[in-house]
C-alpha cells in the first residue's frame, strides 16, 4: 500500500488511490464495538468472557476489581457515590463538561502547556540574541522561564501562547464562556454527604415507629397519606419539602434507605410513590416527576436489592408513561425546571459534591454489565419474559394452526418455566432440578443469550398495528380507580415510540445541550451514515446490546 | 406437492441449486434456532420423492445458505456463532473453509451472481462483509450500523450490493465508488415512506418504521427491489427514484414476512414466506395479467394497497412459521420449494395456486 500513497505521482496512480486503497481495517474500528463473545448463544471458551471484561476495563482505565462499597468507609475516605441527583442540576453543556474533565484539574495545565511556551521562548531567545546586545540576554531568559511579565517580546509571548492553547482545547472563542461557567459552578455550594446521612440516621428510629401508622393511613385516605407520613422531628427545611413536595421527599427517603443498605425502609416510600403515581398526584408537577425519575434511575443503577431495582424500574416506566400521556409533545410547552427543587434541597442542606460524581459515572454501565454476566438466572427470566411477550402478540389468533403450533407451545412452556435453556439444550425443569449439580463440562459457561428478542419484535408490530393504526391515544382504560379528580388516561403504547432514557432531553425553556446533528439541507439521497438516520433509531434497544 | 421431513431441525432457508434442477439445500437449526446445533441438508428430487443426499452438522444454528455460482458442489452457510462456512458435498462431515469474523449471528449469505468470485455475508453486528473463497480474511467490510437481516448482490452488476435491516432502510452500496466516509454507500431508502399521494385518491396512511427482514432484486428489471418485514407489507422500490416511495405495496400477510423472492421466469411475480405460516404468490402489478387483474375487490379492499399488484395465490400447508422459499430456475415456471419451523421442506408448483 505504501507505494500507492507516496512516490512520484502520475494521473493513473492518483486515480488508483481512489479505488484501490483498502480501508477495511479502519472501518472495522467503527463496527467492532461488541466483544465477539458477548452476543452468541454458545460461548467460545470457559473463561473467555471474563478475560474480555477485564481487558475492557483495563482499556477504559478502570481499576480492578471494582471499588469497595463506599458506604462503609468514613466520610473522608469514602469515594463519592454514583451519580444521584446531580447531573441534571447544572447547566450541562459540552463546554462545562469539558471544563470538569480537563481544565478544572488545575495542576495538569502547566505540565501540558510547558512545551509550547518553551519552544516559543527559545525561538524568541534565538531571535533576540541575534538582534540585541549580549547584556539583555539574561533578562530575556528570565522572562522565558516565566518569572515576570517584562518588556521583552518573550514576556508577551508566553501568556499569549497559553491563551491560545486554551482556545484550541476549548474549541476557539468559547473558552472564556466555558471558564465563566466553571466559576458559576464552583459558586454552587458543595453539599455535605455526612450531614445528609447523619440527619437520616437520627430520624431513623422515629421513622420506624411512625411508618406503621402511615401505612394504615394510606389505606384509609390515600390522597392524604403523604401529609400524614412520619411526624418525626426534622429540620424545618426538610419538613417543608415533605409538605410541599411529597414525591421528592419520598424519593430522598428511598435513596437514603438504599444508601444505608436498609432496603426494608425504602419499601413504604416506594409504595407511597406508586400510589401517588396512580392518583396522578406525582405528575401534577412535571419537573417534580422528572426529578423523581432521575433519582429512581440512579437508585436502580446502583447495587440495590433486586426487588427495589425492579420496583423502581417499573415505577420509572409508569411515571414516564403518565408524564408523556399527560403532557403530549406538541401541547403547550411545560417548563421543566428543577432548579427550584435544588434550591430547596440546598436550603435543607442535603446536597453533595458534584464534580467527582461525574467522573465516576462512566464506570457504572460496565459494572452493571459485569453483574449481568454473572447472573445466569437472569437470562432465564429474560427468556421467559420474552416468550410471554411473544405469546401475547399472537394471543388473539385463534386459528387452528396457531393453537397447535409446537413453537408456540414451547414458548408457553418457557414462559411457565417448565422448560429452560441450559447450555446448548432445552431442559425440562423438573429433570434439571433432580440433577441439579452444575454441568461438569463447563461450569463457568455463561448462559446462552436468548435469541428470541428479534422474533418477539417481529411479531410485536402486529400488536402495534392492531391497536394503534389510527394513532389515537384515547382507547385504553386507565388502571386508576375512579377518583374524585379526573385522572388523564395513560396510553400503554406511548413509550414504544419514544426513547425512555431521558438522558439528553431538549427542554423548550432551555438552550440546546448538544450541538444539533448536521441537518440535511436537501432531500437528496442520504449517503452519509452519520446524518439523520439515527434520529429515530434507538441503538440502546434490546437487540443491539 | 413433494415433502421432506428435516427431523429434529427447524428450517430457516431453502435454496435451489443453480446447476441442477433436482438439488436443494436447506439450512436448519435445532430448537427453532434458540439454542443448539444446525444442520445443512442437501436434498435430491428423485422419482421416489425427496431424499437427503447429504447433510452436514454444525455446532451452532444455521440461518441461511447459498450455492456457489462457481462450483456446482459447493455451498455456503451462515451460522449463529458468527461463522461463514463453505461446504463441499463431495466431502464428508467438515467444511472446506470457515471464516470467523462477524461478532454476532450471521443472517444472510449470498454469492456474487455476475463476477462469481466473491460472496457476502451480513450479520446482526451491523456489517456486511465481502469475501473471496480463496482468501483467509474478508476483503471488505461495509458498516450498516443496524442489525442487518438480509444482504444481496445485484443479479445485474458485480459491484452493487443491497441490504435491509432493523432500521427500516434499504441500503445500496456500490463498490466502484471510492471508500470514502460513506463506505461505498450510495443510497439509503426509507422503506416505511408511504407512496406519493395521487391526484383524486386519498393519501395513503402513514406507517411507523418497522424492521425489514428480507429483500430481493428483480431478475428482469435491474432497478427494482422488493422488501418485506415486520410491518407485514411487501413493497417494491425502483432505485432510480429513491425518494418516490414504493412503487407497489402488497398487504395481505397477517404476520411479519420472513422471505421474498422474485420469480426467475416472470418479471412481475414474487413469492413470500411469512410468520403467518403461509407462502403467497404476488404480482406487483407491473405486467398485464388478464381480466383477473381488474378484480374490484382488490382495488377497494386494503387502504395500504398500492401500485395495482395483488395476491395471486397462497400455500398454507406449513403448520409452523414459514421461513424460507425459493424458485426453481429450471423447467416450467412456477416450481418452488419452501421450508418452515414445522421441520418440513415442501416442493410445489405455484401455478396451481395462481388465479
Amino acid at each position: 500500500m505504501a507505494d500507492a500513497l507516496c512516490g512520484p505521482s502520475t494521473a493513473l496512480q492518483t486515480f488508483q488511490k481512489h479505488t484501490s486503497v483498502d480501508r477495511t481495517l479502519q472501518q472495522d474500528r467503527l463496527v467492532g464495538r461488541h466483544s465477539p463473545s458477548q452476543g452468541f448463544r454458545s460461548s467460545l471458551g470457559p473463561n473467555n468472557g471474563a478475560v474480555d471484561h477485564e481487558f475492557e476495563a483495563f482499556q477504559a482505565g478502570h481499576a480492578l476489581p471494582p471499588q469497595p462499597q463506599f458506604q462503609h468507609l468514613p466520610p473522608h475516605l469514602a469515594r463519592p457515590p454514583p451519580p444521584q441527583f446531580a447531573q441534571t442540576s447544572q447547566a450541562p453543556d459540552w463546554a462545562s463538561d469539558f471544563q470538569r474533565l480537563n481544565i478544572s484539574q488545575a495542576p495538569q495545565i502547566p505540565q501540558q502547556r510547558v512545551p509550547a511556551p518553551n519552544v516559543a521562548s527559545s525561538w524568541h531567545q534565538d531571535f533576540m540574541a541575534k538582534q540585541s546586545s549580549a547584556a539583555q540576554a539574561p533578562v530575556l531568559q528570565q522572562n522565558g522561564v516565566g518569572g515576570m511579565a517584562g518588556y521583552g517580546m518573550s514576556g508577551f509571548a508566553r501568556p499569549g501562547f497559553q491563551q491560545s492553547g486554551f482556545g484550541m482545547m476549548n474549541g476557539g472563542p468559547l473558552s472564556e464562556v466555558a471558564q465563566g461557567k466553571q466559576r458559576a459552578q464552583e459558586a454552587v455550594p458543595q453539599f455535605d454527604e455526612a450531614a445528609f446521612e447523619r440527619a437520616f440516621a437520627d430520624v431513623q428510629q422515629a421513622e420506624e415507629r411512625a411508618l406503621a401508622d402511615t401505612l394504615q393511613q394510606q389505606d384509609t385516605h390515600q390522597e392524604t397519606a403523604v401529609d400524614n407520613s412520619p411526624q418525626e422531628t426534622e429540620d424545618p427545611a426538610l419538613m417543608r419539602i415533605r409538605e410541599q413536595r411529597p414525591a421528592v421527599y419520598a424519593a430522598l427517603k428511598i435513596r437514603s434507605a438504599v444508601d444505608l443498605q436498609n432496603a426494608s425502609q425504602a419499601e413504604p416510600y416506594l409504595d407511597m410513590l406508586e400510589s401517588m403515581e396512580t392518583n396522578h398526584q406525582l405528575t401534577k408537577d412535571a419537573s417534580e416527576a422528572k426529578w423523581v425519575i432521575d433519582t429512581l434511575q440512579n437508585i436502580a443503577a446502583r447495587e440495590t436489592p433486586q426487588e427495589i431495582k425492579a420496583r423502581s424500574g417499573h415505577l420509572i416506566r409508569k411515571i414516564n408513561e403518565r408524564l408523556m400521556s399527560t403532557y403530549p409533545l406538541l401541547s403547550a410547552p411545560v417548563p421543566i425546571n428543577q432548579d427550584r427543587i435544588w434550591e430547596e434541597l440546598e436550603a435543607a442542606g442535603y446536597t453533595r459534591p458534584l464534580v467527582p460524581e461525574q467522573l465516576q459515572q462512566p464506570q457504572q454501565p460496565e459494572q452493571k454489565q459485569e453483574e449481568e454476566q454473572h447472573q445466569p438466572r437472569h437470562d432465564d427470566d429474560e427468556m421467559a419474559q420474552t416468550a410471554g411477550r411473544l405469546l401475547e402478540r399472537v394471543s388473539n389468533n385463534t386459528s387452528e394452526k396457531f393453537q397447535n403450533s409446537q413453537f408456540l407451545e414451547l414458548m408457553r412452556r418457557l414462559r411457565d418455566r417448565e422448560v429452560r435453556v441450559e447450555g446448548d439444550k432445552m431442559v425440562e425443569v423438573s429433570n434439571a432440578q433432580s440433577a441439579s449439580s452444575p454441568p461438569s463440562s463447563a461450569p463457568q459457561q455463561p448462559q446462552p443469550q436468548p435469541t428470541l428478542d428479534p422474533l418477539a419484535a417481529n411479531l410485536e408490530y402486529y400488536h402495534d398495528v392492531s391497536h394503534g393504526m389510527d394513532w389515537s391515544w384515547s382507547d385504553p382504560p386507565s388502571p386508576a380507580p375512579a377518583a374524585r379528580t379526573i385522572i388523564p388516561p395513560v396510553d400503554p403504547n406511548i413509550l414504544d415510540h419514544a426513547a425512555t432514557d431521558f438522558d439528553t432531553p431538549v427542554y423548550s425553556g432551555e438552550s440546546h445541550e448538544y450541538a444539533p446533528l448536521p441537518h440535511q439541507e436537501t432531500s437528496e439521497n442520504v449517503t452519509d451514515e452519520v446524518s439523520d438516520q439515527y434520529s429515530y433509531y434507538n441503538v440502546h434497544s434490546t437487540f443491539h446490546r | 406437492m413433494l415433502e421432506f421431513r428435516t427431523q429434529g431441525f427447524n428450517g430457516y432457508s431453502v435454496k435451489y441449486s443453480p446447476f441442477f434442477d433436482s438439488r436443494i439445500a436447506v439450512a436448519s437449526a435445532a430448537n427453532f434456532g434458540l439454542v443448539g446445533n444446525g444442520r445443512l441438508y442437501v436434498l435430491g428430487l428423485t422419482a421416489n420423492g425427496i431424499v437427503a443426499e447429504k447433510w452436514f452438522d454444525t455446532q451452532d444454528s444455521l440461518f441461511d445458505t447459498t450455492w456457489s455460482e462457481a462450483h456446482e458442489n459447493q455451498l455456503l452457510t451462515a451460522g449463529g456463532d458468527g461463522s461463514v462456512k463453505l461446504f463441499d458435498i463431495t466431502l464428508d462431515q467438515f467444511p472446506v473453509q470457515s471464516w470467523q469474523e462477524h461478532a454476532r449471528e450471521v443472517f444472510a449469505v449470498h454469492w456474487n451472481l455476475v463476477a462469481k468470485d466473491t460472496f457476502l455475508s451480513s450479520s446482526w453486528d451491523g456489517t456486511i462483509k465481502i469475501w473471496n473463497p480463496n482468501a483467509p480474511a474478508s476483503i471488505a467490510t461495509l458498516p450498516t450500523h443496524t442489525c442487518t437481516y438480509s444482504a444481496a448482490f445485484s443479479p445485474h452488476s458485480p459491484s452493487i450490493i443491497s441490504c435491509v435491516g432493523s432500521d427500516s432502510h434499504l441500503r445500496v452500496f456500490d463498490l466502484r465508488t471510492p471508500a470514502s466516509a460513506s463506505n461505498h454507500l450510495t443510497m439509503n431508502i426509507p422503506i416505511h415512506t408511504p407512496p406519493k399521494p395521487r391526484m383524486g385518491a386519498a393519501a395513503p396512511p402513514g406507517i411507523a418504521p418497522a424492521e425489514a427482514l428480507t429483500h430481493d432484486w428483480n431478475k428482469y428489471r435491474d432497478t427494482v427491489v422488493a422488501t418485506a418485514g415486520v410491518d407485514r407489507l411487501v413493497r417494491t422500490f425502483d432505485i432510480r427514484a429513491p425518494q418516490a416511495g414504493p412503487i407497489a405495496v402488497l398487504p395481505g400477510h397477517e404476520y411479519a414476512v420472513r422471505r421474498v423472492s422474485w420469480s426467475p421466469h416472470l418479471s412481475d411475480t414474487l413469492i413470500s414466506a411469512s410468520y403467518d405460516m403461509t407462502c403467497r404468490v404476488w404480482s406487483d402489478g407491473s405486467a398485464v395479467r388478464g381480466p383477473a387483474a381488474m378484480n374490484p375487490d382488490d382495488m377497494l379492499g386494503d387502504p395500504m394497497m398500492h401500485g395495482g399488484g395483488r395476491e395471486l395465490g397462497r400455500m398454507g400447508r406449513h403448520t409452523e412459521f414459514a421461513t424460507g422459499v425459493d424458485w426453481c430456475l429450471f423447467g416450467a415456471e412456477g416450481w418452488c420449494a419452501s421450508t418452515g419451523w414445522d421441520e418440513r421442506v415442501l416442493v410445489w408448483d405455484a401455478r396451481a395456486l395462481m388465479q
